[in-house]
Formats: structure tokens, sequence, C-alpha cells
């Protein structure tokens, strides 16, 4: 255990008797994986922004007359659990009234057929066709609000339908095809990066070697160091990229675009960490191993 | 301590060493003489655990080297220490850590290494120039870092190769009087070199002469 403590205080002793090598590195591994990063947050929003946009289906519900509030209420609660829906608007006919004097003017006031309201619940339900799921298609979603007890008439875009579908099936067979190549890409110049410096170390490796070091004391310090140096990279890179995101967010979700640019998720954050580190150790592993 | 029977060598279909055979008793100093290309590194390094025994046995210090495998190499090391003409010491790091390097990959408690490495400094006249980096230094101190470094493990076997090759006569001079040294405390050393001016330096010395791969006199 001495040992091995001793050997990472090493690790970082290293480090620090070679700083100008070691911070070009990292210097190296910070540009390149805050590139990668930043690819992969540009296509992941474009993606969510045109599915937005293209890939969902609208459907408009009517209830019929006189149907029950208290189930209308359980219909629309169990209409919104759906994971599908991106979003869902909904109108007693006391709200569509309101929406209907509005859309006819300012001049026209409807409160006095507030007692004989003729128009019905209503609900504005926008879906996410790559969320549907394997064994469901839009069809079923319509057959299965049609048939809710109490519902009069559902309508929705045929086309859009089809623009969905075949927004979700570019996505699938160029975007991530596209990201995953990217992706492959980063993940080769950083390993190049990393075997580089480890290459540049080759005297030292060399000579610890013919007085007698074992393998893993002399590798032990080496992948250690590179994977700190992925560490502190893949920080740096990331703090970079969150100060671009914000940047963007600000600049793109405003008039006209509307455009948000969302962060990567956590768990997209540790894969990256993660691979960062694994690049680093077999990169390096491999320039050292013999 | 060292036997070698029937030893040869071949570098794609250039026979270095060819069926080499000789016994280097403990405590005996040796000089592998002989012009260049004769087959002294080759030799060394075959003594090293750096290339392998193609045909033949040979022992050293308790290995037999036909068998040696990677894990046990570094054990090799630990016994049998070797000091290049080129020095191959690391010039970045200080005289002291750079003798210390062996120890350290053995394992040794920090206040022993001190120890160890002030002895070997003060063997070799290093010991004021402990704390400086052995870029700062002549050749001749580099040269002493790389013995000193060798020497600190106490090691059964001690290779030079060629270690007065980048020295002047002054200084190569002051350097055999170290092996002299060493040797007389007991340390078995095998020195390669082109120079037959040596013999006259270590007259209590055995002498192979080795051209172009063949041992001539043993």
């Amino acid at each position: 255990m001495n040992t091995v403590l001793r050997l990472f205080v090493k690790a970082l002793q290293d480090i620090a008797q070679n700083k100008w090598e070691q911070m070009f590195t990292l210097a190296a591994v910070t540009l390149v994986t805050f590139l990668g990063a930043l690819l992969l947050l540009l296509v992941q929003n474009v993606q969510e922004n045109v599915l937005r946009n293209k890939g969902q289906v609208k459907f408009e519900v009517y209830w019929q007359s006189g149907v029950e509030q208290e189930r209308v209420r359980k219909q629309w609660s169990e209409l919104g659990d759906d994971p599908a829906v991106a979003s869902m608007k909904t109108f007693k006919p006391g709200q569509a009234l309101g929406v209907l004097s509005k859309s006819m003017g300012e001049d026209i006031d409807l409160s006095w057929i507030d007692t004989r309201n003729p128009l019905p619940y209503t609900a504005v339900l926008q879906y996410e066709v790559t969320k549907l799921g394997e064994n469901r298609s839009i069809q079923d979603v319509y057959g299965h609000i049609r048939d809710l007890p109490g519902v009069s008439k559902v309508s929705f875009n045929p086309l859009q339908v089809d623009m969905a579908k075949t927004w979700a099936s570019f996505s699938r067979q160029v975007m991530w095809p596209f990201i995953i190549f990217l992706l492959l890409l980063v993940g080769l110049i950083l390993g190049n990066t990393f075997k580089l410096a480890q290459l540049n170390r080759q005297k030292e490796v060399e000579i610890l070697r013919l007085i007698g070091a074992a393998r893993w004391y002399i590798q032990f310090p080496l992948l250690v160091g590179a994977a700190l140096q992925a560490v502190v990279g893949g920080g740096l890179a990331l703090i970079l990229l969150k100060i671009t995101q914000g940047s963007l967010n600000n600049l793109l979700n405003r008039p006209p675009l509307w455009l948000e640019v969302n962060f990567l998720q956590l768990s997209e954050v540790a894969c990256i960490l993660l691979a960062l580190i694994v690049t680093a150790l077999i990169s390096s592993w491999a320039a050292i191993r013999r | 301590m060292l036997t070698m029977k029937h030893v040869s060598y071949n570098f794609r279909s250039h026979w270095a060493l060819k069926d080499i055979s000789f016994e280097v008793e403990q405590g005996d100093l040796v000089l592998i003489t002989g012009p260049s290309g004769a087959g002294k590194t080759t030799l060394m390094r075959i003594l090293h655990g750096d290339l392998p025994v193609q045909r033949g046995e040979a022992t050293i210090a308790g290995f037999d080297l036909r068998r040696l495998t990677a894990s046990r190499l570094p054990l090799l090391r630990r016994n049998v220490s070797v000091v290049f003409q080129d020095f191959k010491i690391l010039p970045h790091r200080s005289v002291a850590e750079n003798v210390a390097l062996p120890l350290e990959a053995k394992g040794m408690k920090p206040a022993l290494i001190r120890k160890r490495v002030a002895a070997a400094l003060r063997g070799l006249n290093l010991r004021e120039k402990g704390d400086l980096k052995c870029k700062e230094l002549s050749g001749g101190e580099q040269q002493r870092v790389a013995v000193a470094r060798s020497i600190v493990v106490n090691p059964q076997v001690l290779l030079a190769d060629e270690p007065t090759g980048n020295l002047d006569e002054d200084l190569s001079n002051r350097l055999l009087e170290v092996f002299k040294q060493f040797n007389l405390h007991g340390t078995t050393i095998l020195l390669a070199t082109h120079n037959r001016g040596f013999e006259s330096h270590l007259p209590q010395a055995k002498t192979l002469q080795l051209k172009d791969g063949v041992l001539i006199d043993s």
C-alpha cells in the first residue's frame, strides 16, 4: 500500500517535472475534447429542435356536450401521463368560449351565452413520434383517443405524421451514425495524443527497465498521470462547453429564432469523462507496454 | 558466477557472436577487448537480458538466461548492473535522484535509500553535487553518477560497456581506478573496451579478446 501511495506521489512529481510537455498535452486533450463535446451538443440540440418542430403530431380532441367534468378530468390526466406527449393544452367550455371570443376581436362579447355554452371540453395534444415506442404507432394513439368514452371527435393532419416519421428516421439513420463517427474520430485523436505523450518518455522508461524496475513500477505512475490528465482536461473542456452553451443559448433563444440550446445530460457528461479516462489508459499502456 | 557455453547470436544473417565459451569466477575483473563490431556490446546485452540466448547456454549470478522470463528480468537487473558509454541517466533529475532510482524500484525505505545514496556519492566524490541536476554536470561527472547508480544496489556483477568512451584519458584512468576499488571489495566486473591500453592499468584483470564475433583469447 505504501509503495502504491509512493508511486501515486511519483506520478504527481513526474507531472511537475515535465511541466511544459504536460501542459501541451493537457491543452491538446482539453481542446479536442471540447470540440468533440461541442459537436455532440450542437448535433443533439439541432436534432431536438428539428424533432420538436417537425417530429410531432398534433391531435385536437373534442368531447361530447354534457359529458361529466370529473370523467373528462380523469381522461385528461391519463392522456397527460403518456411519455410520448410533448405538450398538452386543455380547455373547459368556459375557457373555450373565452378563446373564441378573443379570436373574434375585442368588440365581441360572448358572455351572454355562458349559461347555454355549446362549446365542448377540448384538448390539443402534441405527440413526439420518436417516443411512441416500437409497439405503438400514431394510428394506435388516434384509435385510443377516439375510443375514450365521451370523446366525440379527434382530428389530426396525416401529412404531419409522414413528416414526423421521416424526420425520426433521418435522425436514426444519419444523425446518430454521424455522431458516432465524430466521436470515434475524436477518440482516435485523443488516443494518439496520449500515446505521443508517453512516447516522449521512452528514454525514462528505458532507463527504469535497465536498472531493474518492475513493469508495474514503471507503468503505474505513467498511467496514473495519463488518467489525471484525462480528468483535468475533460473537466476544463466541459467548463468551456458550459460557457459556450450559455452564450449560444443567450444568442439563439430569443425572437425570432427561439432556439433552445441545452447542455448535455449528466449521464453524457459522465460518459465523456469515462471515455477520456479509458482512452488515456489504453493508449498510454499501448505506448509503454514493451 | 558467469558461464557462457557455445553462445552464438545472429542479427539478420550476420553472426555477431560465434560459439563463445568462457567462465568468470566471483570477484574476477575481466576485460573484454576488441575493435568496433567485434561483438562486445552484443555479449553485454545478452548478459544483461536485453537480447535472448539464441544458441548455447549462459548463466549469470544464478540466472539461466535461456529460461529468463519477463517477470524475472527485473530481478536479474537488480543483481547485474550496467554502466553504458552514453551514461543513460535522467538529465532533468538531480544526482541523488538518479542514484536512488534502483533502490526506489526495489521498494527500499526512504531513510535507507538516503543512507545508501550518500555512501555511493561519497565513494565517487559526488557528495557536494547531490542536489545538482545531471544536465549541469560534466561528462566525467555524469559517468560517475551512472557508476554510482550501478553500484548503489551492491550488485553481484557489474557490466561496463565502453564506460570511458566519452571521457578523456585522465577521467578514464580515474574511472578505472574506481572499478579497481569495487573489484577489490568483491564485485565481479566485466569491462568491454576497444582500448587495449587498459590492460596495463588493470594488471589483475583477465582479458577476453573478441574479433568478428569470435573469442581469440580466453
